[in-house]
C-alpha cells in the first residue's frame, strides 16, 4: 500500500459518506453505505501507516529477539548456556527472529506460560514481550480509533 | 414443493405462511388473522419478528401478540446460540420467578417458517439500547425513579435463585468442581477464535495464558444468563418484564453474570451500573435476595474472561463477512473492534 492508496481510499470514504449514503432511501441500505465509508476511512489509515508500522514491526520484534536471548543466557548455569530455559521457549524465540513478525510472538508467550509464567526468567521475559506489544496495540489504534 | 421453493414462498409470504401455521398449531377451523407484522432490529443473532394474531372461538374472538425469532443460519453465535436450546430454557423459566417471554413452539425444520424458528409471546415493555444517547437519557430518567434499578437487580437475582436441577436446566451441563466453570468458558470462546479463521494476536495468547493460570475456583453453581445488562432486558412501567437474549446461558459461578453487572464496558458517561443501578443499591440488594456474597476479586478476572469473550465475538463476525457468508458491512468493520477489545484487555493486563 502507497501514500497514493491513501488518498484514494479517503476520497472514496468522502463521497460514500457525504454524497452517496445520504442519498440511500432505504434505511438498511443507508446505513450499510455509511458502514462502508467507515471501512473505507480504515482502509485509508491502514495504507497511510503501513509502511512506518511495518518498519516499527520489525525493529521492536529483532530487538525482542536480542532482549530475550540476554535474559535467557544470563539466566543460565554457564554464561550462554541456558540450561533451565526449555527448549520450546527458545526455539519459540528463534522462529520470531526469524519470521520478524509479532504474530511469531503468541509462539513465544504460550511456551513461557507453559514453563510457568510465574518463574524467575519468566516473569521478566514477559514484561518485556508486553511492553513491546503495548507498542503494537497503540499502533493499530491509530487505524482502529 | 422443493425447499427452494418452499423457503421462496415463506419469504414471499411470511404472514400467510404464519396464519396457515397458527390455525394449525392452534387448532383452529377458521383462519387466523396476522396484522401489525414489524421486523425489528435486535442482535446480531437471529431474526427477530413481532406480530399479532387474532382468530375465533367459541366465546367470540382470541388475540395474542406473538414473537418469531428465526436463525437465517449465517449469524453472529450461530454455534453459540441454537433456538432449540432457546426454547428448552424458556420452557424451564416458565416454572420459575424470571419473568421471561413464554414459548410457544420451536421449528427445527426449516422448511416450516422459512428458518428453524421459535414462536413465543410477545411480552408488552419496550428495551431501548444503551449505546444510543435516547437510551441512556431513557435509563437516567428510571434511574431517578428508582423502580427500575431494584427491578433490574431483582431479576438477576431470580435468575440466580432459579433451582436449575429442579427446573430442568441439566441439559446445559454443570461444570465439576474447582475452575472447570473458568476453563469451560475458556475453551469455548478459544474454540470459536479458531473457527473464526481470524489471524490472531498476541495479547490474545497472553490473555488466554494469564486467565488459564488465574482461573479461579466456583464455590456455587447457578443459572448463569450470560450477558445481563439493559439492552437484554425489557422494561414495562418502569419495570423489569421480560430477560431476554437467552443465548449465552450456561451453569456457572454467579459472578460472572456481576461481573458483567459491574464492567465500565456496558456504562457509558455515568456511575450507575448497567446505565441504571447506583452500585450501593445494586450491592446491598442482590447480596439480600441471593445471599451471595459478591466477590470483587472474581468478577475482576471475569471481566477479563469477558475481553477474550468481546474479541472471540468480533472474530467471528468479521470472519463471517470474509468468508462471504454474511453481507452485512456492520460485521466487517468488527475487524478493527478485535484491535479495540484486544487493546482493552492489554490494559486490564497492567500493560
Amino acid at each position: 500500500m502507497t501514500a497514493d492508496d491513501h488518498e484514494l481510499l479517503s476520497r472514496l470514504a468522502d463521497t460514500v459518506r457525504s454524497q452517496i449514503a445520504p442519498a440511500v432511501d432505504d434505511e438498511y441500505a443507508r446505513t450499510q453505505a455509511f458502514m462502508a465509508a467507515v471501512i473505507l476511512q480504515r482502509l485509508a489509515k491502514q495504507a497511510q501507516f503501513f509502511d512506518e508500522h511495518r518498519a516499527a514491526e520489525f525493529s521492536d520484534v529483532a530487538a525482542l529477539a536480542d532482549q530475550l536471548d540476554a535474559a535467557f543466557a544470563a539466566a543460565g548455569p554457564a554464561p550462554g548456556a541456558q540450561a533451565h530455559v526449555p527448549a520450546d521457549v527458545r526455539d519459540a524465540v528463534a522462529r520470531m527472529r526469524r519470521l520478524s513478525s509479532i504474530a511469531a510472538v503468541s509462539e513465544v508467550l504460550e511456551a513461557l506460560y507453559r514453563w510457568g509464567p510465574d518463574g524467575p526468567v519468566a516473569a521478566p521475559a514477559l514484561d518485556t514481550i508486553r511492553q513491546v506489544l503495548r507498542r503494537d496495540i497503540d499502533r493499530r489504534m491509530e487505524i482502529a480509533r | 414443493m422443493s425447499a427452494t421453493v418452499a423457503a421462496a414462498r415463506v419469504e414471499a409470504d411470511l404472514a400467510g405462511v404464519l396464519s396457515e401455521y397458527l390455525a394449525e398449531r392452534l387448532g383452529v377451523s377458521g383462519s387466523v388473522a396476522i396484522s401489525g407484522m414489524e421486523r425489528i432490529a435486535v442482535g446480531w443473532s437471529h431474526e427477530t419478528w413481532l406480530f399479532d394474531a387474532a382468530w375465533p372461538d367459541g366465546a367470540g374472538e382470541q388475540r395474542q401478540a406473538f414473537c418469531l425469532r428465526r436463525d437465517p443460519g449465517n449469524a453472529l453465535l450461530r454455534h453459540e446460540s441454537d433456538l432449540g436450546e432457546q426454547y428448552r430454557v424458556l420452557k424451564c423459566l416458565e416454572q420459575t420467578d424470571v419473568p421471561a417471554p413464554r414459548a410457544f413452539w420451536h421449528e427445527a425444520d426449516p422448511a416450516v417458517l422459512g428458518a428453524p424458528a421459535i414462536v413465543m409471546e410477545r411480552v408488552p415493555g419496550e428495551c431501548p439500547s444503551p449505546w444510543r444517547r435516547a437510551g441512556r437519557e431513557y435509563y437516567a430518567a428510571a434511574a431517578e425513579r428508582g423502580v427500575l434499578p431494584a427491578s433490574f437487580t431483582d431479576a438477576l437475582a431470580a435468575v440466580h435463585n432459579v433451582d436449575w436441577q429442579a427446573a430442568g436446566f441439566d441439559f446445559l451441563g454443570a461444570p465439576g468442581t474447582g475452575c472447570d466453570f473458568a476453563l469451560r468458558e475458556i475453551a469455548k470462546w478459544e474454540a470459536l477464535i479458531d473457527e473464526s479463521g481470524h489471524p490472531g494476536h498476541p495479547i490474545l495468547a497472553d490473555l488466554i495464558g494469564w486467565l488459564r493460570h488465574h482461573a479461579p475456583d466456583t464455590e456455587q453453581l447457578t443459572l448463569v444468563h450470560g450477558a445481563y445488562r439493559t439492552g437484554n432486558v425489557l422494561i414495562h412501567d418502569d419495570r423489569v418484564s421480560a430477560v431476554l437474549d437467552w443465548e449465552l446461558q450456561v451453569i456457572g459461578d454467579p459472578m460472572y453474570d456481576v461481573a458483567y453487572v459491574l464492567t465500565e464496558l456496558n456504562r457509558e458517561g455515568t456511575e450507575l451500573l448497567s446505565n441504571v443501578v447506583p452500585r450501593e443499591l445494586f450491592f446491598e440488594r442482590y447480596q439480600q435476595a441471593t445471599g451471595i456474597e459478591i466477590d470483587e476479586q472474581r468478577c475482576a478476572y471475569y471481566q477479563l474472561l469477558y475481553a477474550m469473550r468481546s474479541a472471540a465475538f468480533w472474530m467471528s463476525a468479521a470472519g463471517l463477512y470474509a468468508d462471504g457468508a454474511n453481507s452485512d458491512l456492520r460485521l466487517a468493520r468488527t475487524h478493527w473492534s478485535v484491535t479495540v477489545a484486544l487493546e482493552r484487555a492489554a490494559t486490564e493486563l497492567g500493560y
